[in-house]
């Protein structure tokens, strides 16, 4: 089961964990009888059984078993990253006696300083994609969907994930080995069911929905903090692919200038400029290599 | 442009043939110890039950026995005053140091109430916080000369009961002429004082600790207490003694040893060792391996096993042998045990998101 993606559902720390699929159906099922264009959407355009979601699919089993099987190994463990960080500071700085906070109050800090950091470096991550040719031809896998479901989320190039996979190594490390190098075992997670509580919060206020037609918005000022799905579907669509790279705060966007708001609306043209398009898996794996090649 | 991007790609890939695929350094997806608490809890649990039950409480009561016994023999000395009481005396405040290096080494009292850790650090000992100065040694003098009194409390900890009974350079004969009325009284009165304070950490421990309410905490506490007591371990008792620490590079004096004067500071050393080991082995190995840290938790009993081989294999006291170039391997030893500790509390912390591998 966990070798094609199935496990995922049963998983606190995965988009598709039953609980916040269960929550994005609620929330969208009220939105939908408030606004009952959405719901035409999905029939006229024919989300779920359209070409493009049946490639999320197949991929979806694809790609899960490949970074299973392949991906997973190499990637740089974020453990290996502490250590030498911890390491590194006692060499630079000398040996501290732990600091006598609360453990409460460290563990809500950590929690919250790997939340930020890690949404930070993602935010930082995606820009790249989007602006190095030629992880752009790598990131248009995923941008290539013409509809979107939650399954979307997961379709990314195995090159991606392991992009996202040292992101992830390289920030919880270091901000785990400043946390236990200041702050010794003292250290912990604030968690509910085995996720960081603010995934949890982020998964259960319908995180599953930025992958949607349902074009959730927050307001003008609360999408200046925090990114809406509405914003994300922005930015898969043709016309503002290259903006709202956040993935939870909006106030990287709005800092570094690619944070766009809009007025509701629906049936989006979504894509990319380059109408890249992949018929089969097997183009998805290794169209943006060939490509490279060909230019 | 094209420069950079390649340039770019070609750091890349440079990282990924650095990433390394080996057991130790691959992605496990299995959480932490201190990040979950949903991990086998019962086990957990009763591995915090075994520290405190097997090591923590029965070395606290030992030692507080050790005090009792060493103020009645204090107090045979100063009926008798002779050199075999004098000795019977000193070998008790042997027992009473290296039974307290037991408590000291994993004194989890002082990380969870202020006041225990003033107890321990202002009124038991002076030796890690005061440097164990001149200053404490020359106001004993006078005491001990009539002009002074027993009035502050590094007066009446061990590191001063050290100093009243022992000299290293003086003949028993000589140690006992200088025993006056005034010393052998100050020495009860400093025993009754260590003793007293021994029965509040041994009451702390069996009222008022928490130890054992919250086990996520409890292993944080005494990892913390063990890392920080092999970095003290590392640098003041064996490092500025051999000359090894900045502070005092290259200028070995064993007089900065921590029991120099009773020639105690080799077995003092060595049960702290011991004290490890058997906080490993009731309880906190068995944590290790519930976290997924068994490597890390069999790395730190093989350097403890070294440091108390090398610590074995002295040919006579570390007094006179500080110089030895089995200190600097005694202190090497330490020094990668403390890192061994650092590690296991790394290995333990481990959570990864297999989320935080997909895009977005």
């Amino acid at each position: 089961m966990e070798f094609v993606g199935l496990d995922y559902i049963f998983t606190p720390h995965q988009r598709v964990f039953w609980i916040y699929i269960l929550s994005a159906l609620f929330i969208a099922g009220v939105y939908m009888w408030f606004f009952p264009a959405t719901l035409s959407e999905y029939k006229n355009r024919k989300i779920w059984t359209h070409k493009s979601a049946l490639m999320d699919y197949k991929y979806f089993v694809v790609v899960a078993f490949i970074k299973k099987v392949f991906i997973l190994s190499l990637i740089l463990s974020s453990k290996d990253v502490s250590l030498w960080m911890i390491l590194f500071l006692q060499e630079q700085f000398g040996y501290t006696s732990t600091l006598s906070f609360s453990r409460e109050y460290v563990m809500l800090l950590y929690t919250l300083t790997l939340f930020i950091v890690g949404d930070f470096t993602r935010y930082l991550l995606h820009r790249l994609l989007h602006t190095v040719p030629f992880l752009w031809k790598i990131h248009q896998v995923h941008h290539s969907a013409e509809v979107l479901n939650p399954l979307t989320f997961y379709r990314v190039h195995p090159v991606e994930n392991i992009l996202f996979g040292l992101r992830y190594a390289l920030s919880a490390g270091v901000v785990t080995g400043v946390f236990i190098y200041l702050f010794g075992a003292n250290i912990g997670l604030i968690e509910i069911v085995g996720a960081n509580i603010f995934l949890f919060v982020f998964g259960l206020l319908g995180s599953n929905l930025r992958h949607s037609h349902v074009p959730l918005r927050y307001g003008d000022f609360f999408e200046k903090v925090f990114i809406s799905p509405f914003q994300h579907q922005l930015h898969h669509s043709i016309s503002f692919t290259h903006k709202n790279f956040g993935g939870t705060l909006a106030i990287w966007d709005l800092l570094f200038g690619t944070l766009h708001i809009e007025k509701t609306q629906t049936n989006i043209a979504y894509g990319t400029q380059e109408n890249s398009s992949f018929d089969t898996v097997a183009q998805m794996l290794f169209k943006p290599f060939y490509k490279e090649v060909k230019t | 442009m094209k420069n950079i991007y390649t340039a770019l790609l070609s750091l890349l890939f440079i990282t990924f043939s650095f990433v390394g695929c080996g057991n130790d350094n691959s992605y496990d997806g299995k959480n932490g110890l201190l990040s979950s608490g949903g991990a086998d809890q019962t086990n957990i649990d009763s591995s915090i039950l075994k520290i405190y039950e097997n090591v923590i409480l029965p070395d606290a009561n030992a030692s507080y026995e050790k005090s009792l016994a060493l103020i009645q023999t204090l107090k045979d000395f100063n009926e008798t005053k002779s050199s075999a009481t004098l000795a019977s005396a000193q070998a008790a405040f042997k027992e009473l140091a290296l039974s307290y290096k037991r408590v000291e080494s994993a004194y989890v009292a002082g990380r969870e109430s202020d006041e225990m850790r003033d107890l321990a650090n202002f009124y038991l000992e002076h030796f890690i916080f005061n440097s164990k100065g001149d200053t404490l040694f020359r106001e004993l003098e006078n005491i001990f000369n009539g002009s002074g009194s027993l009035y502050k409390n590094s007066h009446k900890g061990i590191t001063a009961l050290e100093y009243t009974l022992f000299d290293m350079n003086a003949s028993s004969s000589e140690m006992l002429a200088k025993m006056n009325t005034i010393r052998r009284e100050s020495a009860i009165t400093m025993a009754e004082a260590i003793s007293l304070n021994l029965k509040k950490v041994q009451e702390y421990y069996l009222s008022e600790s928490t130890f054992l309410d919250d086990s996520q905490r409890a292993i944080g506490l005494i990892l913390n207490q063990l890392v920080d007591n092999a970095y003290k371990l590392k640098e003041k008792r064996i490092g500025d003694a051999a000359g090894f620490t900045l502070k005092f590079k290259d200028n070995p004096d064993p007089t900065r040893l921590e029991y120099y004067k009773s020639m105690n500071s080799l077995p003092s050393i060595k049960e702290i060792l011991l004290t490890h080991k058997r906080v490993m082995q009731n309880g906190l190995s068995d944590i290790a391996t519930l976290g997924n840290a068994s490597s890390e938790a069999e790395a730190i009993l093989s350097k403890i096993d070294e440091a108390v081989n090398i610590c074995n294999s002295y040919a006579g006291p570390l007094e006179s042998n500080i110089t030895s170039t089995k200190t600097r391997e005694l202190f090497d030893a330490v020094a990668q045990l403390q890192d061994n500790y650092t590690a296991l509390i790394n290995g333990l912390n481990f959570k990864q998101d297999l989320l935080e591998a997909d895009g977005d």
